[in-house]
């Protein structure tokens, strides 16, 4: 996969002081040992996202396009994206500039990349679209040193990175994660709301409410023996971080089930240092201790 | 209070609106996918009908359109391809602009939202929260000391914040 250039556009969450930094350090220290080489978009902003769609549409998309151009100015026909929300806003820029003429025209004037080749060509692409149909199984078997053998994984995707479009996977019920998980090791298992919404901002607003639907989906994680939970967005992260010290024993989850995002979990089978990747020593200890047992076990039987 | 018809509200969000209004058969599907729709005033289903009688009024009222949190499990769903969230969130707008849900708490977050986009160019999600706290509920911020802490060990929690270096681009 040596060769593989793209833009990397880290949004707000998972750049620098984010609170899904880690998702952006695992991200990037994964692709490293893949042999892709992402570069930052300089001095990008805010994705113009929904929030700021409700109160100035134009302007949300005047945000947006401003990254597009800056991708485009380093000449890389496609931009990574990790967090769904980021995701779903610049795939939405890009769509609305590309079929709204008279936002096409106006903004050429500003942007003379808007106007080129390479702008009809530019794809956003998620990290997790990238992984399974560019990198492939073999590229990521190859890689794994340590086999995450008997765990558990049960993989939670949240609503846009697939919705509304279904860009690279089914709208309801994606399967990317899951054959992630396999590659490395991991025995995927499957809750039936892996895509239900957790509430996002309204943890904020509407906190008794939404507290409620990460109950209902804590349970059915529960119910299919869930042992390690990955995530693929830095809001659902935090909000079932914040569920899960109130609500995992009333779901019948173990009370410390480690919650981490999968490129986490692909970078500890990578065997890539647990301090570049913000994984805590008791959440590695908890993973190698299972994947010890699971050896062992096995062991026994051939022997 | 201003009143507000159907044609205004087409003209800020049309196609959306009016395949709602032309093509939806009533199914229900959109309120029985929602995640949220058993803590709504209105259900989704309901909200298409107030819009297609004409009681927008009534329609930009409901606790319902601010409790959308956009996941689109209803535009993925619904039998006639309607974009049940795209449509919440064109209600969304409107109300805003036509100015009656300033005391309404999501509204209030979006805009400090906006506030820190427009000013640094790029947010920083724990100054957000505790601004909105201090605006709203200074005590709810004690309620999230505990959690704060713990992503403080972790090493996730930060407050720095690194803002765009030519914000004359973003403002312009
Ligand atoms: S799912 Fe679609 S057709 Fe059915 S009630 Fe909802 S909007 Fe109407
Ligand atoms: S997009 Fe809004 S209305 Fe539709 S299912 Fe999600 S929360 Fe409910």
């Amino acid at each position: 996969m040596i060769g593989r250039n793209l833009s990397y556009y880290p949004g707000c969450s998972c750049s620098k002081y984010g609170t899904g930094r880690y998702y952006g350090s695992s991200s990037i220290a994964v692709l490293k040992a893949l042999g892709v080489d992402i570069k930052e978009i300089e001095d990008w902003n805010c994705c113009g996202s929904n929030l700021y769609r409700v109160i100035d549409e134009k302007r949300a998309y005047l945000l947006g396009v401003r990254n597009i151009a800056k991708a485009l100015e380093m000449n890389l026909p496609e931009i990574l994206v990790l967090c769904p929300a980021c995701f779903l806003s610049l795939n939405r820029t890009l769509t609305e500039v590309s079929t709204n003429k008279e936002l096409k025209n106006e903004l050429k004037e500003k942007y003379n990349v808007i106007g080129s080749p390479l702008f009809s060509k530019l794809r956003i692409r998620h990290i997790i679209d990238f992984l399974v149909n560019d990198i492939g199984e073999e590229a990521v078997k190859n890689r794994v040193e340590k086999k995450l053998e008997g765990l558990k994984i049960a993989a939670y995707y949240g609503c846009q990175i697939t919705r509304p479009y279904g860009y690279f996977d089914d709208p309801e019920f994606p399967t990317s994660l899951e054959r992630i998980i396999s590659w490395i090791g991991g025995q995927p298992v499957e809750s039936s709301l892996k895509t239900k919404c957790c509430g996002g901002m309204l943890m904020l607003t509407n906190e008794k409410e939404v507290l409620n639907v990460i109950e209902k989906i804590l349970k059915s994680y529960a119910k299919v023996g869930a042992e390690f939970i990955v995530t693929a967005c830095p809001l659902c992260h935090l909000n079932l971080e914040i569920a899960k010290t109130r609500l995992s024993e009333k779901a019948g989850l173990d009370k410390d089930i480690p919650i981490i995002y999968f490129t986490q979990l692909i970078g500890f089978s990578f065997n890539i240092p647990i301090e570049e990747l913000g994984i805590s020593k008791a959440v590695a200890e908890r993973l190698d201790r299972k994947i010890a047992l699971t050896v062992a076990a096995r062991g026994e039987v051939n022997g | 209070m201003l009143l507000i018809n159907q044609n205004e509200l087409l003209a800020e969000g049309n196609h959306v609106i009016r395949t709602a209004i032309e093509k939806c058969i009533q199914c229900g599907t959109c309120s029985a996918s929602c995640p949220l729709s058993q803590y709504m005033d209105y259900t989704p289903r309901q909200i298409v009908t107030l819009v297609r009688e004409g009681l927008i009024h009534e329609a930009l009222k409901t606790k319902t359109i601010w409790l959308c949190s956009t996941c689109y499990l209803c535009a993925v769903r619904c039998p006639a391809k309607i974009n049940i969230g795209e449509f919440m969130t064109v209600l969304k707008r409107f109300t805003l602009k036509n100015g009656y849900s300033d005391n309404l708490l999501y509204p209030k977050l979006m805009r400090t939202y906006v506030e820190y986009v427009d000013k640094y160019g790029r947010i920083s999600e724990p100054r957000l929260m505790i601004k909105f706290s201090l605006k709203i509920n200074p005590f709810k911020l004690l309620k999230m000391l505990p959690l704060s802490m713990k992503l403080l060990r972790d090493g996730v929690l930060s407050f720095s914040l690194e803002r765009v270096q030519n914000l004359h681009e973003v403002k312009a």
